[in-house]
């Protein structure tokens, strides 16, 4: 009888698995999120985007191969390394995105004003700041 | 299996838990968030001659990306009407064709810009004038000039940059001068800001942040009531290097002036672009950083140009007539702010001292 009374009724189960489901999908929902560490490039109005994870990788923006902005007369070295980006060099008159820090976080942006070449974080790792 | 069953009671109660606090986590969650999601959009581009960084705050995209197309036509007409280095736009006109003694007939935003420029200029006794550019354009320094002017040529356009030869009249406004010229470029921004709130208060988006060069606009919430985190640039550190946040809450603009934007070097001396009116060569009171915070957008750009001029002590005591708050950077590595932001200034670099 107390044998009978203590065993798990299919009502038991249902609610065990759909709480196990639940707690699987959020799970999913947050790792998910983790992994999204992306940049986006845009030079000349096209936009290319790159994992954040990817290291060593060097973009030329005058490289045909990468964006086909040779017809703009633009030079713009981006450097993605360690989850960090940064401009190693430009051939603008201001140097002014060649001077700004790292970038690795959540909308931190790094503009080259003159060549109109615009360097975006979108990722999990929250920026303090909101402008 | 068995482990279960005998603590059946036991599982029941934290299944049970489990699903209230699920349930109650996604309930206040909407609750929150008004019913439903506030999403954000970053969207970036170049107007004025500057970089633009709008971040919408919406339930909807399509309003953001609506508000965003908004935005830009805004100050692409701004652009068009107030440029120095558009030949077509009403000031460059003005400039190159007004009549001596005549009125010249302005737009109604342009006119309201000036009288507070001109209210400005009187009231910081000359630290600060509308018509400038006879100075910045010698020097040409945002142009990649690098040397020090004529002395005579400069005496000149000294006296071409006297406000006292403006006189606004009611449609327009009178040069008693000749070779005078007005450029907007101080509160050109901060005036921008202000027309798109005006545009944002139209819309049906939660909240925005919108930075237009020096002057950023803090509009509504984020969806949760709290306040805006706004970084100010560090004045000797790599850009997007932060000195410190200010707090605030929606519907402020923040400007900066700073003479770390556009400067040439020559003999250890650091010469930037924001002029002395009076002396006509880059202010150099002691000051390296004014950020000002107010609701008026024309009004924070125009006094973070000022104040800058004017040196710690008497900007610090016009931004308190004016009641207005502020955050003044001295060449010493201090850093003083207005009572108002004591609570809301968090200095985040440890080359500054912040001055209680």
């Amino acid at each position: 009888m107390l044998e009978d009374k203590l065993r798990l009724k299919k009502g038991d189960y249902v609610v065990i698995i759909f709480v196990v489901i639940i707690i699987v999908v959020l799970l999913c929902m947050n790792l998910n999120r983790k992994q999204g560490n992306y940049v986006h490039i845009t030079v000349d109005g096209m936009t290319k985007t790159y994992s954040l994870s990817e290291n060593e990788v060097v973009l030329f923006v005058n490289d045909k191969q990468v964006f086909d902005a040779s017809h703009t007369g633009i030079t713009n070295t981006i450097v993605i390394e360690n989850g960090q980006v940064y401009m190693k060099n430009a051939n603008c008159p201001d140097q002014v995105c060649v001077k700004h820090k790292s970038i690795s976080k959540h909308g931190e942006m790094i503009i080259c004003l003159p060549n109109k070449v615009f360097v975006e974080i979108e990722g999990n790792i929250a920026n303090e700041i909101d402008n | 299996m068995r482990f279960i069953a005998r603590h059946r009671k036991f599982f029941n109660v934290t299944i049970a838990i489990v699903c209230i606090l699920l349930f109650s986590f996604f309930a206040i969650r909407t609750i929150t968030s008004g019913g439903h999601e506030v999403r954000t959009q970053v969207y970036t581009g170049i107007a004025m001659g500057t970089a633009i960084k709008k971040t919408i705050y919406a339930e909807d995209i399509t309003v953001s990306d609506r508000v965003d197309k908004m935005i830009d036509e805004t100050l692409q007409e701004l652009e068009n009407q107030i440029s120095v280095r558009k030949n077509n736009s009403e000031i460059s006109k003005l400039n190159s064709s007004y009549v001596t003694g005549g009125t010249n007939k302005l737009s109604d935003n342009v006119l309201q810009c000036l009288e507070v420029e001109i209210q400005v200029w009187r009231e910081t006794e000359g630290a600060f004038s509308p018509c400038i550019y006879p100075i910045t354009s010698l020097w040409g320094i945002e142009e990649g000039l690098a040397e020090i002017p004529d002395e005579a040529l400069l005496q000149e356009r000294i006296l071409s940059s006297d406000a006292n030869n403006i006189e606004v009249v009611e449609d327009g406004i009178i040069l008693n001068q000749e070779n005078m010229a007005i450029d907007l470029g101080a509160v050109g921004k901060g005036l921008a800001c202000d027309m798109v709130k005006e545009q944002l208060m139209q819309t049906e988006i939660r909240g925005a942040v919108v930075s237009i060069g020096g002057s950023i606009l803090a509009y509504g919430d984020k969806g949760d009531g709290k306040d805006w985190h706004i970084g100010i640039q560090d004045p000797r550190n790599q850009t997007g290097e932060v000195l410190g946040i200010i707090d605030v809450d929606g519907d402020v603009v923040v400007s900066t002036s700073g003479d770390y934007e556009k400067y040439f070097e020559l003999d250890g001396k650091r010469y930037h672009h924001i002029f002395d009116p009076i002396t006509g060569y880059p202010a150099d009171n002691g000051l390296i950083s004014v950020s000002v915070v107010s609701d008026s957008g024309l009004l924070s750009d125009a006094l973070s140009t000022a104040c800058f001029v004017l040196g710690l002590e008497e900007g610090m005591n016009y931004v308190q007539e004016k009641g207005v708050e502020a955050v003044f950077v001295t060449s010493d590595m201090n850093v003083y702010v207005t009572k108002g932001l004591k609570k809301k200034f968090r200095l985040k670099s440890d080359e500054y001292t912040l001055v209680k």
